[in-house]
């Protein structure tokens, strides 16, 4: 009978033992898989590409230098074609097909907000770097990281260049200043459009015009001709790639003059100074995170500064246009997941990547200004905030064309330049 | 129900002769039910992973609306470009119902079938009445949704405009949102099978023929005592009703709502493309074009990843060839065939 | 004010017209609703702009060359897409155009990508001005081209051979057959000369618009009103059609609605469609 006890004893023991060595269901992770999400076909193509682009560079980077901690990245991509619901399709098949954990996106605030339920329900994180809009987490999902600001930073920037610089510059206070605001009825234009009204109207501004125009229209004169007649010395405009060339050649062509011209998007972009020149464009003013290309990097962080002007050289080596914007919008929002998020998931974690531990670490993490590639710092909101997951320390910042880059003229501490005021006019402005 | 002897040779034109699956035999019956089986037990049976129930979803949703275009363009002989229109006013008014209102979007259902009915008959009445035909009537209803597109987003304080509504995310089925998403295969599963019962019966029955009546000779057809614009009204009616309720699904399992995702001339073309595809005057013919069209355009999207724009490239070859090839659809290959026609409702 | 107004409507009409002009002869001769419309106004404006890249020409000297490539093109699909599909259903040619476009729209962005291109002209964009009033240099030649093409057209159509062809085709093919015209031949000539002036109008174009994957959709549309409006096949229809889109266009959006000012156009497509479908000038009713 002992011996029948102890010889199970020892049967049960062995298995313990046997169980306790057996590989666990959150085995230590072999490769990271992320899948860049995207519009790389339709009308977003253009600046979509840019986002997917510039995040890939540093995925790859970051496999070079071996991966997070020695585990390498599994790199997939797909096209969400401009849809919402091709989105959401996509997003599952990456999940499903590719096996995913991470999901960087979206570009767009609809197919951010298409994609970002599919994420949360399947365990799996929305790294947004790309969409604007507030209302993309307006469910408050936990598995939603976003490192870019939101419109309303657009908005601040914009009121904060207004009231401490263009009034003095302009030599009007700024109550008294006329703002026009102008936008095209798309998703991204609308939402930092009413977020600009909304603010100014707020701290008492004068808006002068609202404007906003079909994004299909095929002649922009009609709003041209209105906003020169209420005889704006501010405008505001939010165009999307395209239509800012289309608005800026009617601009020219009325003979439509403002003391300053405050754009975003296409504005910023490398086809504007590429088809009016530099002169053409100078004195220009666009509002949104910085173009890597041209932005100082003297008040970023030295490791930050080489690895930015790599990835900005090679940007411009494989795509034939300068990193601007939406370049570093995905280099940016990469490079945090890489150093910092996903590092400190991985160790917090027991070398086991799971979404919760990637929602923890970033609830750590705390990069100071001048620690990203883009200049701000990273602090996400945790829930307590009204909406989570939102980088606190994003900002907007105001360039502006001076012979032919688009420099940070203002907050001062990311300017690479001065911003000069007021805006030559058509007539005087050299060919 | 009496199982049916074959029936011979020596039937008149296709038009008088009812079709039914009673001539399909024995063998028929089994196949269908184990269609049936097939498509309910597939997302449990072998543990498939959901993006693959997602594209069953998919398949379902387009071949409801590809059945419904069937009624109005296949039946009734109106080619509508437009139909994408009513998936959307579907979508939005159970959406602005809910979202609002905090009205449960199974109610929204009802409410976004009436109103798309309603619709319907304002647009179709002065369409049909005034003998829009052929190219006109197709570019009208191209018109008709282009209009109602633009206004969704103009409107945008009240319908969110061109940002769109994210839906409220809650896991609760009496507001039409579940926490096992493969429920939604069900519910798909079921409008797809009651649209495709519909449609057989509807061709089986008086209205049907008094459609395809008006369809192949307006005037015959009115002389003959069918009120033409009757009969087109109905056709458009029903399509409508049923794209609203498929709109109102749509919008409650992708949970983000914007008029690109239902109401653009680009969804109004792929459901055309898959009720002709598969055969436009079959009660069959938009289930097949689904089953083929979209997963060729998921395959095509996820093995061309490198170049943007590859895999939809040759989706437009594929379509050229499809259309070159197979004008009539898949199922009109043999339209030819007497004992065909009645299986397929041709 | 009203008067730039009316001038820029003037000036878009015209642009609108010239559009219009060579989906004439495609839908009023054919009778196919060409969804590929818009992008072989694309497709014209890459090559025009391919041949300025590699010869360095002004881009308005592209227009022989564009206009001979956009001919075979549009021969080869007539001739290879459509005209075995002639007796089917519309729909199934319809849908055929559709998969054209998606071709050509997707080829060129996985062949060029997204970028925005562009093209100057020796003209700038210089811009005439007189009372106030300011239009581009590009645009007036844009209209004076848009006025040669159109009336050039108007010739071909009444005094020459293949013109009356191709009107007694486009309307009564089959009497068009049993008096002995190769009725296909015609097609595919019309489809040629259909796309060679939306060739035309790509060159005229570039130097106003830039170019990108998508830029002809919103115009592939408007062609289509321009035609109904005008009438089918009618020629200087359509030209005043198209002016009088351009000028409803901007005028509604400064003095009613900025946003719904391309959805007016639909509008009054959808009334003219529903009360005068033959267009505003032809008198008898047309059999669709």
């Amino acid at each position: 009978m002992k011996k029948k006890l102890s010889l199970g004893l020892a049967i049960l023991a062995a298995f313990g033992l046997a169980i306790s060595a057996m590989p666990q269901a959150t085995a230590a992770t072999k490769s990271i898989k992320i899948g860049l999400l995207f519009p790389t076909t339709g009308p977003m193509a253009l600046l979509g590409t840019d986002q997917s682009v510039g995040a890939e560079m540093v995925l790859k980077w970051a496999n070079t230098k071996g991966g997070i901690k020695g585990i390498p990245i599994e790199i997939f991509k797909a096209d969400s074609k401009s849809s919402p619901a091709e989105g959401a399709t996509a997003a599952q098949r990456l999940i499903d097909q590719n096996g995913v954990q991470i999901i960087i996106g979206s570009y767009s605030s609809g197919i951010a907000a298409a994609i970002a339920p599919v994420a949360q329900r399947n365990d799996v994180i929305l790294w947004e770097v790309g969409a604007v809009s507030p209302a993309v987490n307006s469910q408050r999902y936990s598995n939603f990281l976003r490192t870019v600001g939101v419109s309303a930073t657009y908005a601040a920037a914009d009121y904060d260049f207004t009231v401490n610089f263009l009034a003095k510059k302009l030599g009007k206070p700024a109550k008294e200043l006329r703002i026009a605001i102008a936008n095209n009825d798309g998703a991204f234009a609308t939402s930092v459009g009413d977020a600009v009204n909304s603010l100014f109207k707020k701290k008492g501004l004068k808006i002068v015009a609202k404007e906003v125009y079909p994004v299909t229209s095929t002649d922009l004169t009609p709003t041209v001709l209105k906003l020169k007649a209420a005889a704006p010395d501010i405008l505001f405009l939010t165009p999307d790639a395209n239509d800012a060339l289309l608005f800026w050649q009617t601009a020219q062509q009325q003979n439509f003059d403002v003391d300053a011209l405050v754009g975003s998007s296409g504005i910023g972009g490398a086809g504007f100074v590429a088809k009016f020149g530099a002169a053409g464009v100078e004195g220009v003013y666009d509002v949104e995170a910085p173009a890597l290309a041209t932005m100082s990097t003297d008040t970023l962080e030295p490791t930050v500064t080489a690895l930015t002007k790599e990835w900005v050289k090679a940007f411009a080596a494989s795509e034939g246009h300068p990193c601007a914007v939406h370049c570093g919008d995905g280099i940016g929002g990469a490079f945090t997941l890489v150093t910092d998020v996903l590092p400190r998931a991985l160790v917090l974690k027991n070398t086991t990547l799971t979404s919760k531990g990637i929602i923890a670490a970033a609830m750590r993490t705390n990069i100071k200004e001048g620690g990203t590639p883009q200049g701000f710092g990273v602090k996400f909101s945790n829930t307590s905030k009204a909406t989570p997951g939102e980088n606190e320390r994003a900002q907007s910042v105001i360039m502006q064309w001076q012979g032919g880059s688009l420099k940070v003229v203002w907050p001062a501490n990311l300017a690479s330049s001065t911003p000069a005021a007021p805006m030559v006019t058509w007539a005087k402005r050299s060919k | 129900m009496r199982f049916p002897k074959k029936k011979t040779s020596g039937e008149p034109d296709n038009i008088l002769t009812i079709p039914g699956l009673q001539n399909a035999g024995w063998p028929a019956f089994f196949g269908i039910a184990i269609i049936l089986v097939g498509i309910l037990a597939f997302p449990v049976a072998f543990d498939v992973r959901f993006y693959f129930v997602q594209v069953g979803i998919l398949i379902m949703f387009y071949a409801t609306l590809g059945t419904a275009w069937g009624i109005v363009g296949g039946y009734a002989g109106q080619h509508s470009i437009g139909q994408a229109a009513f998936v959307g006013i579907g979508a939005y008014t159970s959406t602005l119902l809910y979202m609002k209102l905090n009205i449960s979007p199974w109610i929204g259902l009802f409410a976004g079938m009436l109103l798309a009915a309603f619709v319907a008959v304002i647009i179709g009445y002065p369409l049909f009445r005034y003998g829009l035909k052929g190219d006109y009537f197709a570019l009208g209803t191209v018109a008709l949704g282009l209009i109602i597109f633009e206004v969704t987003t103009s409107f945008s304080s009240f319908t969110g405009g061109s940002q769109g509504i994210p839906l409220k995310y809650e896991e609760n089925p009496l507001n039409f949102q579940f926490p096992n998403r493969t429920v939604y295969y069900y519910i798909i599963f079921v409008i797809w099978l009651a649209t495709v019962i519909t449609s057989y019966k509807l061709r089986r029955s008086r209205a049907g023929f008094e459609m395809l009546a008006v369809r192949d000779d307006e005037i015959a057809a009115a002389r003959g005592g069918i009120s033409v614009l009757k009969a087109k009204l109905t056709a458009f009616v029903l399509a409508g009703v049923i794209s609203a309720a498929a709109g109102t699904f749509f919008a409650q399992f992708i949970l983000f709502l914007d008029p690109g995702t239902v109401m653009s001339l680009a969804i109004s073309v792929q459901i055309i493309l898959v009720a002709v595809l598969g055969g436009m005057n079959s009660y069959l013919g938009g289930t097949l074009g689904a089953i083929i069209l979209i997963p060729v355009s998921q395959l095509l999207a996820s093995t061309f990843t490198e170049r943007p724009g590859t895999d939809l490239a040759l989706y437009g070859v594929i379509l050229i060839i499809l259309m070159l090839f197979m004008p009539n659809g898949i199922l009109g290959l043999f339209r030819k065939s007497p004992k065909w026609r009645k299986i397929v409702g041709w | 004010m009203f008067a730039s107004v009316l001038v820029s409507g003037l000036v878009l009409g015209g642009i609108y017209s010239l559009v219009g002009a060579g989906l004439n002869l495609i839908f009023g001769v054919i009778k196919i609703i060409n969804f590929a419309q818009g992008a072989l106004l694309m497709f014209g404006a890459y090559l025009s702009y391919w041949i300025v890249t590699w010869l360095g020409i002004d881009p308005y000297l592209t227009l022989p060359l564009v206009v001979i490539g956009m001919a075979l093109l549009g021969y080869t699909i007539q001739t290879a897409l459509i005209n075995p599909v002639l007796k089917q259903e519309r729909t199934s040619q319809l849908l055929i155009t559709f998969g054209i476009a998606l071709l050509i729209q997707n080829g060129a962005l996985a062949l060029w990508g997204p970028d925005i291109r562009f093209v100057k002209s020796f003209v700038g964009y210089n811009t005439f001005a007189f009372f106030g009033i300011r239009i581009g240099v590009s645009a007036a030649i844009a209209i004076l081209g848009a006025a040669v093409i159109i009336s050039l057209l108007f010739i071909f159509l009444n005094k020459s051979k293949m013109g009356t062809a191709i009107r007694a085709v486009s309307q009564q093919s089959d009497s068009a057959l049993l008096a002995g015209i190769d009725v296909k031949r015609v097609y595919a000539i019309a489809f040629a000369i259909g796309s060679a002036m939306v060739g035309v109008a790509s060159v005229l174009m570039i130097p106003i618009y830039d170019i990108f994957p998508l830029m002809g959709e919103q115009f592939g549309v408007i062609a289509f009103i321009v035609v109904v409006l005008g009438g089918l096949g009618n020629v200087q229809g359509a030209a005043i059609a198209g002016v009088f889109l351009g000028v409803t266009q901007n005028i509604f959006a400064v003095y009613v609605s900025n946003q719904l000012s391309v959805a007016v156009l639909f509008l009054i497509f959808l009334i003219t469609l529903l009360f005068r479908p033959q267009g505003i000038f032809i008198r008898k009713m047309r059999v669709a």
